[in-house]
């Protein structure tokens, strides 16, 4: 135990348990990915188990957002804070194996049918599905950052150069966490 | 596009690793349509654009987490069952780590302040990323009805809210037959 009076070693049963519970139900729920169940997350960790406070959350998500990975990544955080490593892996198993069991069973089935005459077809119809979800996702997430009119800013400077020619991506964020830092500092 | 071969050369699991490690340790502020089509597509040529979008779509319409779904798919296509498991692994482990360190400091540092907002800037610049990945295969496709169905899901579940389950339901069927009629006359 250390001084939060958190066993980040041990083995705490109804807390991994727990954990198991809330995130391997929640994970098939997760249609278009975390923003569609953060709101029941919240609820479950902070109303019913109580793990975090509501600013606990609040500063989970936005760690989970800026650290590099998946955004899903707040499954493993909670997990780690619930039950330090042990909750940690369990959360992280729970989360993911169920949906990509699922996912793994459809794209075998996908990769059967290779040379299927309808194969081309059905993969020139969903192309523009994907890239309609993909600007709506970066929709809701700009519409979620705190920085408001700056973030929309950045973005859109963000875009006009990728699109004007390839950048290397760790140079184009780098270059926005400076300019940031800036700001911070100037303001 | 060239003739496929039912049995393309394997790609080393090892290769799986590296590469899908790099992802998962580069994307910082999230961005990982981005930097997957980067690696799978154009620097290592794994799959075809097409491929990979139709991989993205499933990824995106079935249950769980976008972008691990994406490597479950990918690893799958190039190495089976060992390759899925190979680029879920690869692709997580190292974020875990770091975010769990991040947060270690964050509760040490009694907040984030000026971390939370240069942070902040680094989201939005991810999300250029993907922006920019959308646009790039929208004028790849060269073709009106890309356009139309694409900014039809946008507004529908990006902006209106709709479930997306029930967009793509009606929007996909709608969009294979043109693609169908296109190719058969």
């Amino acid at each position: 135990m250390d001084k939060w009076g958190m066993d980040r070693w041990g083995w705490d049963e109804h807390a991994v348990w727990g954990l198991v519970r809330i995130f391997a139900p929640l994970s098939l729920l997760a249609i278009g990915g975390a923003p569609s169940i953060l709101a029941e997350m919240e609820h479950q960790t902070v109303d019913v188990y109580g793990w975090l406070t509501q600013r606990d959350f609040v500063d989970l998500f936005a760690i989970s957002r800026a650290a590099p990975g998946p955004g899903t990544l707040i499954v493993t955080l909670i997990g780690w804070k619930a039950a330090g490593l042990a909750g940690a892996v369990a959360a992280s198993v729970a989360f993911y194996l169920p949906t990509s069991l699922i996912i793994y069973g459809v794209a075998s089935i996908w990769r059967r049918y290779r040379s299927a005459p309808w194969r081309e077809p059905v993969e020139h119809g969903l192309a523009p599905i994907a890239i309609g979800l993909i600007f709506a996702g970066a929709y809701a997430v700009l519409q979620s950052m705190t920085s408001g009119v700056l973030a929309f800013g950045t973005t859109a400077v963000a875009v006009a150069l990728l699109l004007w020619k390839p950048i290397n991506p760790i140079i184009l964020l780098s270059g926005a966490a400076l300019t940031y830092g800036t700001i911070y500092a100037l303001a | 596009m060239t003739i496929k071969s039912d049995d393309p050369p394997p790609v080393p699991l090892a290769d799986i690793a590296v590469v899908f490690s790099r992802i998962g340790i580069s994307s910082f502020g999230g961005g990982l349509v981005a930097w997957i089509r980067r690696e799978a597509v154009e620097r290592n040529r794994w799959v075809g654009d097409r491929e990979f979008l139709s991989g993205l779509a499933l990824s995106q319409v079935l249950p769980g987490a976008n972008m691990t779904n994406l490597a479950v798919y990918l690893g799958l296509l190039l190495r089976g069952g060992l390759g899925a498991v190979t680029a879920l692994v690869a692709l997580l482990w190292l974020p875990s780590i770091f975010i769990i360190f991040l947060y270690e400091i964050y509760e040490r540092l009694h907040g984030l302040g000026a971390l939370h907002f240069v942070l902040d800037g680094v989201a939005a610049a991810a999300i250029a990323l993907n922006i920019a990945t959308g646009i790039h295969a929208i004028r790849r496709s060269r073709s009106a009805v890309t356009v139309a169905v694409a900014g039809a899901v946008f507004l529908a579940v990006g902006v209106l809210h709709w479930s997306m389950l029930l967009v793509v339901a009606c929007l996909a069927p709608v969009s294979i037959v043109i693609a169908w009629r296109r190719r058969h006359g």
